[in-house]
């Protein structure tokens, strides 16, 4: 292997052993000078020394470079949607330096990419908006005209059923996009709405516990409650083979709460952790509004969702 | 609830009095308790050969607790990498890492623990040695 290539540690070390050896082999050499009669002892005793010296060496570079490898580590390992990691800032001047140069940069990492993400969030939102106000007000009323034709022309039923269909399918389209209930009503409201539509579509039975008293949340994290409990459900009717859903609010430590806990087959720990998609979105949603979102196994087989928003001002 | 203390159990001899000190610190506080066993590697089906023995430790340790416990098994390589998942994931306010109880090769290798988790997690660590456990144990059953 070259030179070059050796990690800094055993390049600064060969470095020092080739210097001490050398300083080791002149005293040796120049034996008349220290001692007239070098004698074999004495050259053990210089041997073990070196040994000594070469040690020391080797283990105040590996304490030296230390922070510089759990540097490289958490370079490696760093997660943006786990804020908050950071290094220590010690070691030497320039390793500390370092450091903190490395902590200031997740800093910033974090801040835009919370930034970009929000803005990103907002835009999907609004799009949702405009295409359930599209699907309502426009694709909604010409269905409506066509059904209103149909009945005047006294055409058959089953063609004014299959109006009638493609006009529900419309509206229910529109209301998943645009949770309006979130917006008139409130959080409690939406989920029961919410709950009760997936209870009728999955045939799934749905249990709801939500708190009496819960603190207010911002808007965002609302959205953010209302979009995991919608993804959360979809997921149970898709992939859990479930037979009951348990859907409960209650309040945190300054925050609020929302489990979503299935009877199905569960879930694997390593796709919970290393989830993709729908999970990964949940995620997402989650640390933008200072919130923690857990996907694991629930304590009677199945799984749990749970997602933690801190209250409004919390 | 009004919180959550995130306990390292993944060390079945540490992991047991860590667990019961969490527990007496949780019950006093009215905090929630997630008991966390990190395993190394793929994740096992646990369908087809049922829960490895540390794992059903796990199970064990949270039945003694009561039923208010919760468990968590994290997959993933490095300790202190997968402990602070899971405390982000759960919205822990408190890790609680146990300590061997013998000699300082134990406790040195739980510093280390705590250490990586400094790193990890902006999650405070609590290092729960054992004498620390007895002393703590007997003053909340006194209250």
């Amino acid at each position: 292997m070259r030179f070059s290539r050796l990690p800094l540690l055993w390049r600064v070390f060969a470095i020092n052993a080739t210097l001490l050896v050398i300083a080791t082999l002149l005293l040796v050499l120049a034996r008349d000078q220290i001692h007239a009669s070098l004698a074999f002892v004495e050259g053990i005793d210089v041997v073990v020394g070196l040994a000594v010296m070469l040690a020391a060496n080797l283990v105040l570079l590996r304490h030296t470079l230390r922070p510089l490898g759990r540097l490289v580590d958490r370079m490696r390992s760093v997660d943006l949607l786990r804020p908050g990691q950071r290094l220590a800032e010690e070691g030497g001047v320039e390793v500390a330096q370092l450091v903190g140069v490395f902590n200031e940069m997740l800093g910033r990492l974090e801040s835009e990419r919370r930034e970009s993400a929000q803005r990103v969030l907002r835009a999907q939102e609004a799009e949702r908006a405009r295409i359930a106000s599209g699907l309502h007000d426009e694709v909604g009323q010409v269905l409506t005209g066509v059904l209103l034709q149909l009945e005047g022309e006294g055409r058959s039923e089953q063609t004014k059923a299959a109006v009638r269909q493609a006009l529900e399918e419309v509206r229910r389209i529109a209301r998943e996009l645009r949770p309006e209930m979130l917006e008139h009503l409130g959080l409690v409201s939406a989920l029961t709405e919410l709950s009760r539509k997936f209870a009728d579509q999955s045939g799934l039975r749905i249990e709801r516990r939500f708190a009496d008293e819960l603190p207010p949340l911002a808007e965002e994290a609302e959205l953010a409650v209302y979009r995991v409990a919608q993804e959360s459900l979809t997921n149970v009717a898709r992939h859990a083979q479930a037979t009951r859903v348990e859907l409960t609010l209650e309040p945190g430590a300054g925050s609020v709460v929302l489990r979503v806990v299935d009877d199905g087959r569960g879930i694997d720990e390593s796709v919970a952790a290393n989830g993709r998609g729908g999970l990964r979105g949940m995620r997402e949603r989650a640390v933008l509004v200072g919130g923690a979102l857990a996907v694991k196994r629930a304590r009677g087989g199945g799984v749990e969702v749970r997602l933690e928003v801190p209250a409004a001002g919390a | 609830m009004t919180g959550t203390i995130l306990c390292d159990v993944t060390d079945p001899l540490a992991g047991a009095s860590a667990a019961e000190f969490a527990a007496a610190v949780g019950a006093r506080l009215g905090l929630r308790l997630v008991l966390v066993h990190v395993r190394a590697g793929v994740a096992q089906s646990s369908q087809a050969s049922g829960p490895p023995p540390s794992e059903q430790a796990l199970a064990a340790i949270a039945d003694r607790l009561g039923h208010d416990a919760e468990t968590r098994v994290a997959v993933g390589g490095d300790h202190a990498e997968a402990l602070a998942r899971v405390a982000d994931e759960e919205g822990a306010d408190l890790i609680v890492v146990g300590a061997r109880p013998v000699g300082m090769g134990g406790r040195n290798l739980r510093a280390a623990l705590a250490r990586d988790l400094e790193a990890a997690t902006p999650v405070p660590v609590l290092v729960a040695p054992p004498s620390t456990r007895r002393r703590s144990g007997q003053r909340l059953a006194t209250r």
